[in-house]
């Protein structure tokens, strides 16, 4: 397993949890949202908990990391040319870790693994105690 | 690539190489070892263009392998020693004030929001740094970040709310 598998420990949230969190982030369609919403105003509990992550994004998004100065920028610029120079003439490539290759997602989600009709069987199956239809 | 032809990269390149290096600079907490990070990243990744399947955009394999070089050069660097002792300097700030929902926060200069945060995001692990750093830096949606971690959409998701948890947590008991 790579390093970015899934550790064995790796403690997974539960569907309601990752909805929300898909809910902050803009990444539900609107039917979705729109049952999230309908969810949010029964459970006042809940909504506090999506506060919460819209402050702490909001919180990222102010102070973005600035760009590079930019004649550092340009001195890495040369150096990657450098390299890309070297690596050609003297047939001298860096040693890697092989990428690799992405499997197909299987998760087609409408963009979360839900159809126009819902949540689809699979990732992420609309929870009873999330918000009905 | 042929001597001479180098400098094509420099046009396909500079969509994303911002990008790059916000991802390099929160994962590793200052300038220097991002633009070292970025630096290996491209050399890798314009040196091995065979292994962009062209599955995914080009500019989510790059973050791949940038943000894979930047967690080795971190690793390779003692990251996390590093950051306490610059943690250090901040250590006055009430962070707290950055969890109150209002204009508060704003009392603390944005340098030295950053500095927070990338203290707050040493706390966690590598995988979620990753994933939050590609979501949140990047601006890549889920399904891009799965691709470039080669993990399924679910997974993108469960890590991103541990990270905000962990994030509010620190700040919180600062």
């Amino acid at each position: 397993m790579g390093p970015h598998k899934r550790e064995d420990r790796e403690k997974i949230a539960s569907p309601c949890q990752t909805w929300l969190t898909a809910y902050v982030d803009g990444e539900l369609t609107d039917e979705e949202r729109a049952r999230v919403e309908a969810w949010l105003t029964r459970n006042p509990e809940v909504r506090a908990e999506v506060e919460a992550q819209q402050h702490l994004k909001a919180l990222c998004e102010r102070c973005p990391v600035p760009g590079p100065d930019a004649l550092a920028w340009d001195d890495v610029l040369a150096r990657v040319e450098s390299a890309l120079e070297a690596a050609s003439t003297e047939n001298l490539q860096p040693r890697l870790r092989p990428l690799r290759p992405s499997p197909p997602q299987s998760v087609a989600l409408g963009r979360l693994g839900c159809g126009g009709s819902g949540p689809s069987a699979g990732a992420l199956a609309w929870p009873s105690a999330c918000p009905t239809r | 690539m042929r001597r001479g032809g180098g400098k094509r990269w420099r046009s396909y390149s500079g969509v994303t190489r911002v990008a790059a290096y916000r991802v390099a600079c929160r994962l590793l907490g200052n300038e220097a070892d991002a633009l070292d990070a970025v630096q290996e990243g491209f050399v890798k990744a314009l040196t091995h263009l065979g292994g962009f399947q062209r599955r995914s955009s080009f500019k989510t394999w790059l973050l791949r392998v940038v943000s894979n070089a930047a967690l080795d050069l971190g690793r390779q660097r003692g990251r996390r020693e590093a950051v306490s002792l610059e943690a250090a300097e901040v250590r006055n700030a009430d962070l707290s004030l950055l969890l109150v929902p209002d204009e508060s926060a704003a009392r603390l200069d944005r340098a030295e929001l950053r500095r927070l945060l990338d203290q707050a995001l040493q706390t966690l692990s590598e995988p979620q740094r990753q994933t939050f750093v590609l979501h949140a830096e990047a601006g890549l949606s889920y399904r891009e970040v799965a691709e470039v971690m080669d993990i399924s959409i679910g997974t993108v998701m469960s890590r991103l709310y541990y990270a905000r948890q962990k994030l509010r947590n620190y700040l919180a008991s600062a």
